[in-house]
């Protein structure tokens, strides 16, 4: 019951040089600070005890939603959910990641907390890696000695562990554009009150030949809190490719979906919403397509 | 049935801007805003162990860093019972300010240390060795704690002066038998006998607990601390450290909301006392929500209900059997049996009954009343039975009620076997006709077969509170509360009370009701700040829904005679009788006038009258009484839910409510809804998703004590305003003031059975056990589609 944070010392750079410079400086004795929503919490829970604390939000760099022409939506490491969620820079077809967004916490979580951070933080219950798994974004890092860019599918390697290393920034997420005749959705199921973490998550962005016929081109299919680090549910993706999206085999994908989905507490009632919340995400992304 | 007849206020029942404004604005002053110059803070240092011998406390660490500290061999030896609301032969004491030998619960206090800040007070803490002998595995389930290997909790604890052996940890019973129920059973056609479990959740009132004492030079104390009742919180310090009660002053502070969790006094409060006695140093005490929700729960209760019935609706017998585990201390399990009985005989004429009840001792944070006093947990068992009886018997269940509810003219258990009276304003009728016409009863059937996937019900259950704990004898309760009301040389008021407010609006109650007998503008009487229990008289505690019948009844009552005395000055003014003069408000003059009867022009104002008599140098209206009840009005409540349960996903949702209230004369008509609605809130948390599980190896919390993973109910999970209704019986408690009887408790005890019952009705699956979640319900649909669908319990 000892809940008291540890003592650090703060800086508050103003360049993105000057914020990999500490980091490489302090190198594994230091955080990242942006929205604070999850790094205060997990201080306070004495979860981590950093001694330094680098405070990127004076670094204009790292701010910004851009929409490049060719179709690329591009995501600076300091917006916050809020300002995704209600930006008129985001073009429709990408909606279900203000869905998800919204998804997060209370609007006061929201009006503090960004995706980056949700991102990096990479609670396996996360709103927003569902979504853009299924939007196979990519994601830029930054260190002292150069940048990466690494596919979201490949980034989270556990519980809370990503590949991110020590004197890395998460600067920016590269959305590409979708391919024609897409469309997306986030789904969530809320643990136990309206507002509150999310049990079950499921971001789904299908793709078909055309209107008519409704066969599936390519599907991509994010899971969240259902396994040990937000997933692809490459199965039921593969599973979709070629198939006519009927109803019949939107509950056959739902059921692989549920079955290669790895929960640990509250299994079985998990796998049932993996299920629930698949089918109702296909269906409805597939109504999107029509508009 | 309209009981009400004419009465014309002209105060009560109107709206004005809450006394303790400050509440709204910020302002408003709490135990933890206090800071006295010089003060130091103080924390404390918990067990980790749900159950260990603690064989040795050394804080000289601690001490040197400058800390002031206190270990068990500096709290005095005296074991109290920390809530005295009972009489001293039927409380059980079994406690010291800090544990002299062993710890009997994860989070309980065994130290505390006071800096100059927190933060030193921190680092000083953490030099604190405890050396701990034996521990032995907790005890966190009722089973557990029952079981006849189980290690011992206590050996020894004291009922009054008597010292009483505690074997198999249990730590009291209770049987109650009334009339002959073998007889009964004998008689019925139809018997059914079902076991429920409703869960153990904590209070999650807004303040958690906090003292300030200020130590004085004359050897007494000052203390600002939550509690519900100053009085109390005085006598028990006066008790523990022997300090004469004229030099305790515990100052009444305004209440961030306690649910109960205040009856009895806090733990902090005495450890902030031990500490500012000896650091000669006013010590500041808050705190945390992790330590809160180790420092108090609701009782849990496992009920078995065996009920016969006659093919005609009678009720021949019934008998009931409740089981408890009740933490780490027994604050008040005895009194608490003794109130489930109350509230399970006056449900309904049971003709023949049995109770048994039993309480056990476990190594979790103790149990203690929580709104409704386990009146939510017995009428959930219960409600239940009568829908399960009517069922069986083909009968309409409002009609069922109707037959056997116990009502005007019959006897009600306000508090337990001992403090009954008689039942004289009832509008159970009424609320069972109107609400049954408002949420569209006949109908109810139609909604079933709408969407395949949602199943949607209606359910109605029943229930009440009392009003205070008075009756014709005194019984194992105490109760009285006490006033003093003046007249200031302006005509303004000040109500001087020890009464609490704990956010309910019993304060503008008290204040309306002593406008109402002088006839002074609500904005005129003062009740909410600058009192004490130096300033006040005798209130026993605001618990018990007692507020308003009990407390304000003593406003009334003490304002009526300064009243009488108004009128006695003014008489010889006007050379006239006080009988031939009139008092009424004057709201274009904004003050109380008095005149000669048929001559209102002729007036005076109570400020003239009351400056005339300081002029004069006749001296002030006022008068100090305190007043016991000699009954204890039950108020009822009656709820209909309708549920709709999605049976894809198992969750259950609330999309309308009719809300049904007895409460005899409304004085707040706004802050009475807002009883209501505030308590639907904390029972649909009962009924679908409060729970505080320990873990059965450490003994600590799985929710760690912290809030994200402890969740309560929020607007959302309400129905949308537009889909609740609230109405009021149209009743007139003849013995309570100006009509007036509680609400508080009443509000909360029927609403878990009336979603249980509606969830019933939509899927046909009875629930034994709370909460209904998700998984419970999702689970319960897949067997019953196991069994071909027909109707099932799931325990």
């Amino acid at each position: 019951m000892l809940k008291r944070i540890n003592k650090f010392e703060y800086f508050a750079p103003s360049t993105l040089a000057e914020a990999i410079s500490l980091l490489a400086e302090y190198k594994g004795k230091a955080k990242l600070y942006a929205g604070g929503t999850d790094v205060l919490v997990q201080m306070k829970q004495r979860k981590i005890t950093p001694e330094y604390i680098i405070d990127i939000k004076n670094v204009p760099e790292l701010n910004g939603i851009t929409y490049s022409p060719e179709g690329e939506l591009r995501i600076g490491a300091l917006v916050t959910h809020r300002q995704f969620a209600i930006s008129k820079n985001v073009p429709e077809k990408f909606t279900m990641l203000k869905e998800a967004s919204l998804a997060v916490g209370s609007v006061q979580t929201r009006n503090r907390g960004t995706i980056v951070g949700n991102i990096c933080t990479s609670s396996p219950a996360a709103d927003t890696p569902p979504a853009l798994l299924a939007l196979d974004a990519g994601l830029k890092l930054v260190s002292s000695t150069g940048e990466r860019t690494v596919k979201i599918c490949d980034f989270f390697t556990g519980p809370f562990k990503n590949i991110l290393k020590d004197t890395e920034i998460l600067t920016e997420i590269l959305i590409p554009d979708l391919p024609e005749n897409s469309g997306g959705i986030y789904l969530w199921h809320s643990k136990i009150t309206e507002e509150d973490e999310t049990l079950v998550g499921v971001g789904v962005v299908v793709s078909v030949d055309n209107l008519q016929n409704k066969v599936c081109k390519q599907a991509r299919i994010g899971l969240g809190s259902v396994a040990p680090a937000p997933m692809r549910a490459v199965k039921t993706e593969d599973f979709l490719k070629g198939k006519i999206l009927d109803e019949d085999t939107i509950g056959q994908a739902a059921e692989i979906a549920a079955n290669e989905s790895l929960p640990r507490s509250r299994a079985e009632y998990r796998k049932e919403m993996v299920k629930v919340q698949t089918k109702r995400a296909l269906s409805q992304a597939l109504k999107r397509i029509e508009g | 049935m309209l009981e009400q007849k004419e009465h014309k206020f002209d105060i009560l029942g109107r709206d004005y801007d809450i006394k303790n404004i400050g509440k709204v604005t910020g302002e408003e002053k709490y135990s933890c805003d206090i800071n006295i110059p010089g003060q130091l803070h103080a924390v404390i240092l918990r067990s980790p162990y749900a159950h260990a011998e603690i064989k040795e406390v050394d804080y000289t660490e601690a001490e040197k860093m400058g800390a002031i500290c206190i270990g068990p061999q500096d709290v005095p030896d005296v074991i109290y019972n920390e809530r005295i609301v009972s009489i001293p032969a039927k409380t059980y004491r079994d406690r010291t300010v800090f544990p002299k030998d062993k710890v009997r619960h994860v989070g309980e206090a065994i130290a505390a240390c006071a800096a100059e800040t927190e933060g030193k007070a921190f680092e000083a803490l953490k030099k604190i060795k405890v050396i701990w002998g034996e521990k032995w595995e907790p005890l966190v389930t009722l089973d557990d704690a029952m079981s006849p290997d189980a290690p011992a909790i206590y050996d020894n604890v004291f009922l009054g002066e008597e010292r009483v052996k505690i074997s198999n940890n249990l730590a009291c019973d209770r049987n109650i038998d009334v009339g002959d129920i073998e007889e009964g059973f004998k008689e019925a056609d139809i018997i059914a006998d079902e076991t429920f479990d409703v869960q153990r959740v904590y209070h999650m009132q807004l303040e958690t607990k906090s003292a300030v004492c200020q130590p004085e030079a004359d050897g007494g104390i000052t203390l600002w601390t939550t509690t519900q009742g100053i009085h109390n919180v005085r006598i028990l310090l006066g008790q523990i450290f022997s300090i004469p009660l004229s030099r305790i002053n515990v100052k009444r502070i305004t209440l961030g909301g306690s649910f109960g969790s205040s009856i009895q006094m806090n733990s902090v409060t005495p450890i902030c006392v031990a500490l500012a006695l000896k650091a000669r140093k006013p010590v500041k005490l808050v705190t945390t929500r992790e330590e809160d929700m180790y420092d108090h729960s609701s009782y849990p209760l496992k009920t078995r209900l065996k009920v016969g019935v006659k093919k005609d609706g009678t009720l021949t017998a019934a008998h009931c059997q409740v089981w408890l585990e009740i933490g780490g201390h027994n604050i008040q399990a005895y009194p608490y049996l003794g109130c489930v009985a109350g509230w399970f005989a006056s449900l309904y004429r049971w003709k023949n009954l049995r109770y048994e009840g039993k309480a056990y001792y476990s190594n979790k944070g103790p149990a203690c009343a929580r709104r409704g006093y386990g009146s939510p947990q017995v009428n959930f068992p219960v409600e239940n039975m009568i829908d399960i009886l009517a069922e069986k018997l083909g009968m309409d269940p409002i009609e069922f009620r109707r037959k056997n509810y116990v009502g005007k003219g019959e006897e009600f258990w306000g508090q337990g076997p001992t403090v009954r009276s008689l039942i004289r304003s009832c509008g159970v009728e009424e609320m069972l006709d109107r609400g049954a016409e408002l949420i569209e009863w006949d109908k109810k059937s139609e909604l079933k077969n709408k969407n395949g996937k949602i199943k949607r019900g209606i359910g109605v259950a029943r229930g009440f509170h009392t009003s205070g704990t008075g009756g014709p004898k005194a019984g194992e309760v105490i109760d009285y509360s006490g006033a003093t009301v003046k007249i200031n040389e302006d005509g303004s008021v000040d109500v001087i009370t020890a009464l609490m407010d704990h956010g309910g609006g019993t304060w503008e109650a008290g204040a309306k009701v002593a406008a109402e007998v002088l006839k002074v503008p609500f904005e005129k009487v003062s009740i909410d700040n600058g009192v004490d229990t130096r300033t006040t008289v005798f209130d026993v505690n605001t618990h018990a829904t007692r507020g308003v019948y009990c407390g304000c009844g003593a406003i009334k009552y003490v304002a009526e005679k300064v009243k009488e005395m108004l009128l006695n000055y003014a008489a010889t003014l006007f050379e006239d009788r006080p009988e031939n003069l009139v008092l009424a408000l004057n709201e274009e003059l904004g003050q109380g006038i008095i005149y000669p009867i048929d001559l209102p022009e002729k007036y005076k104002t109570i400020a003239e009258i009351a400056d005339h008599a300081r002029i004069n140098s006749v001296g002030t209206f006022v008068y100090t009484s305190t007043l016991r009840q000699k009954n204890c009005p039950p108020c009822f409540i009656t709820y209909f839910t309708e549920v709709e349960v999605n049976t894809e996903t198992g969750e259950i949702s609330v999309p309308r409510v009719v809300m049904m209230g007895d409460s005899g004369t409304i004085i707040n008509p706004e802050l009475w809804k807002g009883q209501i609605l505030g308590a639907y809130a904390l029972g649909i948390g009962l009924g679908k998703l409060e729970d505080i599980p320990y873990n059965k190896e450490s003994g600590k919390l799985n929710c760690n004590g912290l809030i994200t993973d402890f969740k309560v109910p929020i607007t959302t999970d309400m129905p949308h305003t537009d889909n609740i209704t609230v109405e009021h019986a149209h009743t007139y408690e003849p013995t309570g003031p100006f009509g007036a009887k509680g609400i508080g408790e009443a509000a909360l005890s029927a609403v878990a059975s009336s979603f249980g019952n509606a969830v019933y009705d939509a899927v046909g699956i009875r629930f034994h056990k709370l909460p209904i979640t998700p998984e419970v319900m999702l689970k319960a649909l897949q067997d019953k589609n196991r069994i071909g669908g027909k109707n099932k319990d799931a325990h």
